[in-house]
């Protein structure tokens, strides 16, 4: 039990007027619902899957949500982030399409031709998974435990149409370069890459994010070739990434795993046209610094934003970050100069917290959509109100309001709502 | 400090008195010397050295043993001390590296004092500390450090296994080195990791820097051999005094960077174990406080969180075995001190309220913390009313943490 860190939960900080406000939707490790909840913590919708959540879901514009569940009893269940079935659930519950893979693991990626792309564990074949090499040393030496051998899993990535059919599919020891591609020595030795994320670039090729390689690659969708690798010395086992619309990445740098241990974690944003990125120790604290790297954020206080796994971070459209310190459950949005303006902990009815008997409030992710969100107008609260949003009647002159009106208007807005809440 | 939830609360947030174990903890904060605080987190007494303590303990004669860096921040940015000639990549290698060894008297006077021994870091233990009869009470100090004598040769170097190639500081490995000193400063024992070490048995681990084992702290036993705790090797070695020799091996797969390593009355090692690169296995990292039977070489308690993550700390930190059979727990890198008992539960929670800039960032972190009982030799005849340090109290004891359930902040 810890009672300093540990029993702060809901609602933290809230700066009202610089948050990008809107709702965020959270999907707990524990349970099996995702949550929609407004700038204040309150739920304001539920979904239930079915299923325990394998990674983060997301709303979809048309306002259905895209879920990876859990299949219990698969045959990897006992890998990190095993999954089994994707679900996409309508606004009211409804099953609209399933896609079972007992092979399937972490999330998914839609795509802007409507197809999915997704991740599923695939076996290396024995001659080349005894050519894998780790980074560091082989540790037979160091722990019987720890001795290499035996099967060996890598990935494959598909692209699925909606249909369910697989449409171009990419395998990992087909293209993996077992002298550039080195796995990580402590992590559990049936797997190789361990994707966690993928995504589609602007130009269409594909971006994935291999954990337990410490890169971030690109792959060129016509030849499945990687012809951008990135993070060997600078990432250790980033577990989200996604792709910007500038066609950067954002990459959560777990820091985990590094030569020299060190719990505190950082956000990096990544520039894939820079060829060869070079590796700049520069940083004891969090990590290496490389001429890719275009931003980053990092908590000035040391151990207070740290997550091994299970994270998740989203730029939004006011430039400031939201962040899913994935274990710990708490989610924040952060300015670009990385100062606090939210801050929740998950307390979600899935969190039910027995005396003595704590249950973790982890997460696997967060992200925020603006009321303007077309995947919200279910809510039906397009915010008309709001005296920024008010259109003007074609012909008739919009009415001027005065600055301090307006500022008074969404104070008395925002303190009628603090009045109906209890705060 | 953008986390709210996990800074809002200060100071001592959980107390038990029936179960804790009552007494003073004692701690460094930063470069600002050392409290001691009382059970209900008032300041006590304040030690004020004007620079940065590393472990501070009571002796028995009463005097405050602190080791201290000399040079605490760096040229660069005045964060912590790479030190010169310490590039950062080798963070590893960069402990505080130029250490003054003082004994203070209970008004902050320094009654004892050896300067810049010998690039010594982390640790540092009295004889007149050890327990049992073995060991004469001559006041002498021993302590590794990684001093240039313990550089291995390019040979052996070769020869060492493990670690991720490349790694070694300046291409070389900087063997650990064990000094015992006199009250004059002169060394009087060595013991050098090159002679005793095997480069199989003793490797570092697959995932490590070459750099050096990062030894942390030596014990002095019950039996008259040093217990010697070195983070990279991920495990415990019992040394034989005088002639050095490593007589036995405690801890490997069940500790991971560990720290603190002390004897219990019952001749177990209680050690802090910090829980990174723990092998098979990528969930969330958590640490330990673990007691292992060296004659079974089997861990015989443990004390984690629930969830084991919530109570995590990479780097330094330490634990103790308190009279009632309570443990005190430092979680170190996050600033956190507690006290458990056996069957693992809280009794007690303080959290460092004391900030400042160094180590690369803004910390509450401390490297020890130490529990006394109030009829310590130390506190004999002495004023300890928390009404003496008022103006202090005000800012960083209960008052100031006092809260009726947390409120969100909103602007």
């Amino acid at each position: 039990m810890t009672v300093a860190y540990a029993s702060i939960k809901g609602l933290a900080y809230y700066d009202m007027r610089r948050g990008y406000n809107g709702f965020t939707l959270i999907t707990p490790t524990e349970g099996t619902e995702v949550y929609l909840i407004d700038m204040l913590g309150n739920v304001i919708h539920a979904w239930e899957a079915g299923y325990p959540a394998a990674a983060a879901a997301e709303l979809l514009p048309n306002g259905n949500i895209l879920f990876a569940g859990r299949v219990e009893g698969g045959p990897l269940t006992e890998f990190e982030g095993a999954g089994g079935v994707l679900l996409e659930i309508d606004w009211d519950g409804k099953k609209v399409c399933e896609y079972q893979d007992p092979y399937l693991h972490h999330g998914f990626f839609r795509m802007k031709n409507g197809n999915t792309l997704v991740m599923k564990w695939i076996r290396t074949p024995d001659d080349i998974a005894t050519k894998v090499k780790v980074e560091g040393t082989d540790p037979s030496y160091w722990l019987e435990s720890m001795k290499r051998g035996g099967p060996m899993w890598d990935d494959a990535i598909q692209e699925v149409t909606p249909k369910g059919k697989v449409v171009w599919e990419w395998v990992g020891h087909e293209h993996f370069d077992t002298e550039v591609d080195l796995t990580c020595p402590i992590c559990p030795k049936t797997e190789w890459s361990h994707t966690t994320n993928v995504g589609e670039l602007p130009d269409g090729n594909i971006m994935a994010s291999f954990m337990e390689l410490n890169t971030v690659a690109v792959i060129n969708k016509k030849t499945g070739d990687i012809t951008w690798r990135f993070g060997r010395k600078v990432l250790r086992h980033q577990h989200f990434v996604s792709v910007l619309d500038n066609g950067n990445l954002l990459v959560f740098d777990n820091n985990h795993h590094g030569y020299v241990p060190r719990q505190d974690s950082r956000v990096l944003e990544v520039n894939p046209e820079v060829a060869n990125p070079s590796v700049e120790h520069m940083h004891v604290r969090v990590g290496a610094q490389s001429n890719a790297i275009v931003w980053n954020y990092e908590e000035v206080a040391t151990g207070l934003f740290t997550a091994c796994n299970l994270c998740s971070v989203q730029r939004l459209p006011n430039e400031s970050n939201l962040v899913a310190e994935g274990e710990w459950g708490r989610i924040f949005e952060v300015t670009v100069d990385g100062e606090l303006i939210w801050e929740f902990v998950n307390n979600l009815p899935s969190y039910e917290a027995t005396p003595g008997r704590p249950r973790p409030c982890s997460v696997h992710g967060a992200f925020r959509y603006g009321a303007e969100y077309s995947g919200l107008k279910k809510l039906g609260i397009v915010d008309e109100s709001a005296p920024e949003k008010k259109q003007a009647a074609p012909g008739k002159e919009r009415v001027k309001v005065s600055k301090e009106e307006q500022k008074k208007a969404t104070e008395e807005f925002i303190r009628e709502r603090l009045r109906r809440l209890g705060y | 400090m953008s986390n709210v939830a996990r800074t809002a609360l200060r100071g001592v947030t959980y107390y038990d008195p029936l179960k804790a174990d009552d007494g003073y903890t004692v701690f460094p904060i930063g470069d600002m010397g050392v409290v001691m605080i009382d059970m209900e987190g008032r300041i006590v007494h304040r030690w004020r050295m004007g620079k940065g303590v590393f472990t501070a303990r009571f002796l028995s004669n009463g005097l405050l043993s602190c080791s201290h860096f000399r040079r605490w921040s760096s040229k660069e940015k005045g964060y912590f001390p790479d030190g010169e000639g310490y590039p950062p990549d080798r963070s590893d290698l960069s402990g505080p590296i130029d250490v003054d060894i003082v004994e203070y008297d209970w008004n902050s006077n320094i009654a004892w004092k050896v300067s810049a021994p010998l690039y010594l870091n982390h640790d540092i233990f009295c004889f007149d500390e050890a327990p049992g009869d073995k060991w004469p009470k001559n006041g002498h100090y021993i302590f590794p450090t990684y001093h240039p004598v313990g550089v291995f040769s390019d040979e052996l170097a070769k020869k060492w296994q493990g670690g991720v190639a490349g790694t070694e500081y300046e291409g070389k490995i900087w063997g650990d080195v064990i000094y015992e000193i006199d009250r004059d400063g002169k060394i009087v024992w060595e013991w050098f990791s090159r002679d005793h070490l095997d480069p199989v048995i003793d490797a570092f681990p697959p995932l490590d820097i070459r750099g050096n084992f990062h030894s942390n702290s030596v014990f002095l036993s019950h039996e008259g051999n040093i217990i010697w705790s070195a983070r990279v090797l991920c495990e415990l070695k019992r040394i034989e005094y005088p002639s050095g020799k490593v007589i036995a091996r405690y801890g490997r797969g069940e500790l991971y960077h560990q720290h603190n390593a002390t004897e219990l009355e019952n001749g177990n090692i209680l050690v802090f174990d910090n829980g990174s690169h723990r092998s098979n296995y990528y969930g969330p990292e958590y640490s330990r406080a673990v007691e292992i039977d060296p004659r079974t070489n089997k861990v015989v308690w443990e004390y984690k969180a629930d969830p084991p993550f919530t109570f995590r700390s990479d780097v330094i930190s330490g634990c103790r075995r308190l009279a009632n059979g309570n443990t005190i727990i430092c979680e170190g890198y996050t600033g956190r001190i507690f006290e458990v008992t056996s069957e693992g539960e809280l009794v007690w929670e303080y959290v460092v309220p004391w900030w400042s800039f160094k180590y690369r960032g803004l910390t509450n972190m401390m490297y020890r913390a130490e529990r006394y009982p109030k009829n310590h030799p130390a506190f004999k005849g002495k004023d300890l009313d928390p009404a003496r340090y008022r103006f202090e109290n005000r800012i960083w004891g209960p008052e100031a943490w006092k809260r009726e359930g947390f409120k969100p902040l909103i602007f």
